[in-house]
């Protein structure tokens, strides 16, 4: 009898009849010699017929309600026609006409009292958005701004234009939104950030990624205090102004006036952060106070081997919590802030960017290679090159947080198979983290 | 029986000659053509959510906002997918968000789901039929383990009998993608199911 566990990959691919002839009678030659195996396949057997006899009984889909219809139609016209988009060409000559329309307004909603803020609705009580009021109305915005229901579904966003709760936010690297949010209060999205609209007027902001400037005026007495929430801390304002921005490794806090209650999700410890502070909190739920991260607009942790202090330009990142939950990617859930290094020559961060997230799959698919050789822990890959004056990878040198040469060729080859965008006065040094994660 | 293969999974294409037809119409804010197009896909929209939902007292809202989405995104279909392919992603995705914002309300690890609706045959015998909801309220819960995207591959490929390469065309994930995720919800999903008596005892040739 074989004492070895069960090959579990092999075992399902069996069972799903994907495994090739000659790879099919290996196993069923090793099956004839190992208990473990063929109990583990006959079991794997016996739930998979189970959950197909579930799936056959599983009620039917909800009939559809008689006015259903009707009441779908109705919700769709008081959102408005779908109308023509405006085509991502179109923003850019437009944005400055843009911003101006939406700041002549900003004046009259800044000076609207919060509790006074429409919708309206009793303190204390969840406040439901009222129908055809929006959640947030987007008073500016410039460069690359979209909105969606989620990460997948996503279209340019406009000034103007009054978002439903839990709506997704998106900025690329040259995108900035700002909104007034109905239960009152004003917050800009950064560069390359991502949140998610609260779901009910007084409910909780969720920054997912990226930088979030927050100006919110004293809540009504019996009123929840406002709040960002990230996937690894809350922010609870008390009548303040504060940054928050949220990277892989941690979540940070700056506090320009009145205070914040600043929580780790992870470990439920918390403390009051004033003006003119900051407070930090890490992966492992520990909160450090200080100056966050926020004045440098640098979000990352320096990695262990950090190059020696250049002149990074650096812009916060479209990022991810690494969670399973990350809505924003599927797994790549870290595209960490990217410094362009002034070797000799300077190149374009937001295009590079752009051209490695055009890659994202690719990169995906070495990174599933990885998990399905070895294990689905997360990567870290810290990949340092230089990009030629021809736009083309010279010298490159990924280095993981795991020894896999395979995964190393791997994400070397996708890089290299990119045509970057020229450099400037020569040959430029480009560090590109990621985090990959299932 | 092969249950799974007697499935009509009608993510691929519906025959539908005035595809493109309704598409432009109902992009161009005709509401006739919309409602066509609702009425037409609604039925495997509805499905597809109740199957990645599970027991959710809000199926029907969530049936309503993925419609909602449909309308909404329709200027940005191009036709790169199939309509229906499009639409069932949208659907997916709306589902997807829902759990998110369902897990995100609740605090703490999620134990309890609510009672799934009656199943689809009327002929089962009342202890039977109770059985038969302690393991779909099983299920259930078991998935509220998994992330979202696990979850959806899971349910498509185990319980909708789709292939990985219909999953990954549904969900535009590289095929790979599709398959890890699979084999990782697979992994913990069966492992739980397997030791519960709910389950083991399911079949002859179960642990008894």
């Amino acid at each position: 009898m074989s004492g070895h566990a069960p090959d579990l990959r092999r075992l399902f691919a069996m069972l799903d009849g994907r495994l090739a002839p000659p790879e099919q009678l290996a196993l069923r030659t090793h099956l004839a010699t190992c208990k473990p195996c063929t109990d583990k396949l006959a079991e794997l057997e016996r739930t998979r017929a189970a959950l197909r006899e579930l799936g056959a009984r599983m009620p039917l889909p909800p009939e559809e309600e008689p006015n259903a219809e009707a009441k779908l139609m109705q919700a769709i016209e008081k959102r408005g026609a779908p109308g023509p988009r405006v085509a991502w060409w179109w923003l850019p000559a437009t944005a400055a006409a843009t911003l101006l329309l939406a700041l002549l307004v900003l004046p009259t909603l800044r000076s609207a009292p919060s509790g006074e803020a429409p919708p309206a609705g009793a303190a204390g009580a969840p406040r439901e958005a009222v129908e055809g009021h929006g959640i947030a109305t987007v008073l500016a915005l410039r460069g690359r701004v979209e909105e969606g229901p989620s990460p997948a579904e996503l279209h340019p966003g406009h000034a103007g234009e009054e978002l439903a709760p839990s709506v997704f936010l998106r900025t690329g690297p040259d995108g900035e939104v700002r909104l007034a949010l109905a239960a009152g209060g004003e917050v800009t999205l950064g560069a390359s950030s991502s949140m998610v609209l609260p779901e009910e007027i007084d409910g909780i902001v969720r920054l997912e990624a990226g930088t979030i400037d927050v100006v919110v005026t004293p809540r009504a007495e019996g009123r929840p205090p406002f709040g960002v929430e990230t996937p690894l801390a809350r922010i609870e304002a008390i009548g303040t102004r504060f940054r928050v921005v949220h990277e892989a490794a941690f979540t940070s806090v700056e506090v320009t006036e009145g205070k914040v209650r600043f929580v780790s999700l992870r470990s439920d410890e918390e403390q009051l952060v004033l003006a003119g502070s900051g407070a930090r909190a890490d992966g492992e739920g520990r909160l450090a106070a200080g100056p966050g991260a926020a004045t440098t607009q640098v979000a990352v942790a320096p990695p262990p081997e950090a190059e020696a202090p250049g002149a990074p330009e650096a812009g916060a990142g479209p990022g991810g919590d690494g969670s399973l939950d990350d809505p924003i990617d599927e797994q790549i859930a870290t595209e960490a802030p990217m410094q362009v290094r002034r070797a000799n020559g300077t190149i374009d961060q937001g295009k590079v960017r752009a051209r490695v997230s055009r890659q994202r799959g690719a990169l995906q698919a070495c990174y599933s290679d990885y998990v399905m050789r070895i294990s689905p822990q997360a990567v870290e890959a810290r990949v340092r090159f230089v990009v030629l004056e021809n736009g083309s990878v010279g010298e490159i040198e990924p280095n993981l947080s795991v020894d896999d040469a395979p995964l190393r060729q791997c994400i070397e080859r996708v890089f290299r198979a990119i045509e970057f965008p020229r450099p400037r006065g020569g040959p430029a040094r480009v560090f590109y983290p990621i985090r990959f994660s299932l | 029986m092969d249950i799974a293969a007697t499935t009509t999974w009608p993510g691929m294409e519906l025959a539908l000659p005035a595809n493109d037809d309704i598409v432009a119409r109902s992009q161009a804010g005709d509401a006739a053509a919309f409602r066509e197009l609702y009425r037409t896909h609604r039925p495997h929209v509805a499905r597809l959510v109740q199957r990645i939902l599970g027991p959710d007292s809000e199926v029907e809202d969530v049936i309503q906002e993925a419609f909602i989405q449909v309308h909404r995104s329709l200027p940005s279909f191009q036709g790169t997918s199939l309509l229906s392919t499009w639409i069932h992603r949208v659907a997916v995705n709306v589902a997807l968000q829902h759990i998110r914002r369902r897990r995100r309300q609740r605090s703490g690890p999620v134990v309890m789901t609510p009672d799934p609706p009656e199943p689809t045959t009327g002929d089962v015998a009342p202890e039977e039929d109770v059985l038969w909801r302690d393991r779909m309220r099983k299920l259930y819960a078991a998935l509220e383990g998994l992330s979202p995207k696990k979850r959806a591959v899971f349910v498509l490929h185990e319980i909708e009998g789709m292939s990985a390469e219909e999953i990954a065309k549904l969900m535009r994930a590289p095929l790979i993608t599709v398959r890890t995720r699979l084999f990782y919800a697979r992994k913990a999903l069966y492992a739980a199911l397997a030791a519960d008596p709910a389950f083991r005892e399911f079949l002859p040739g179960g642990d008894r």
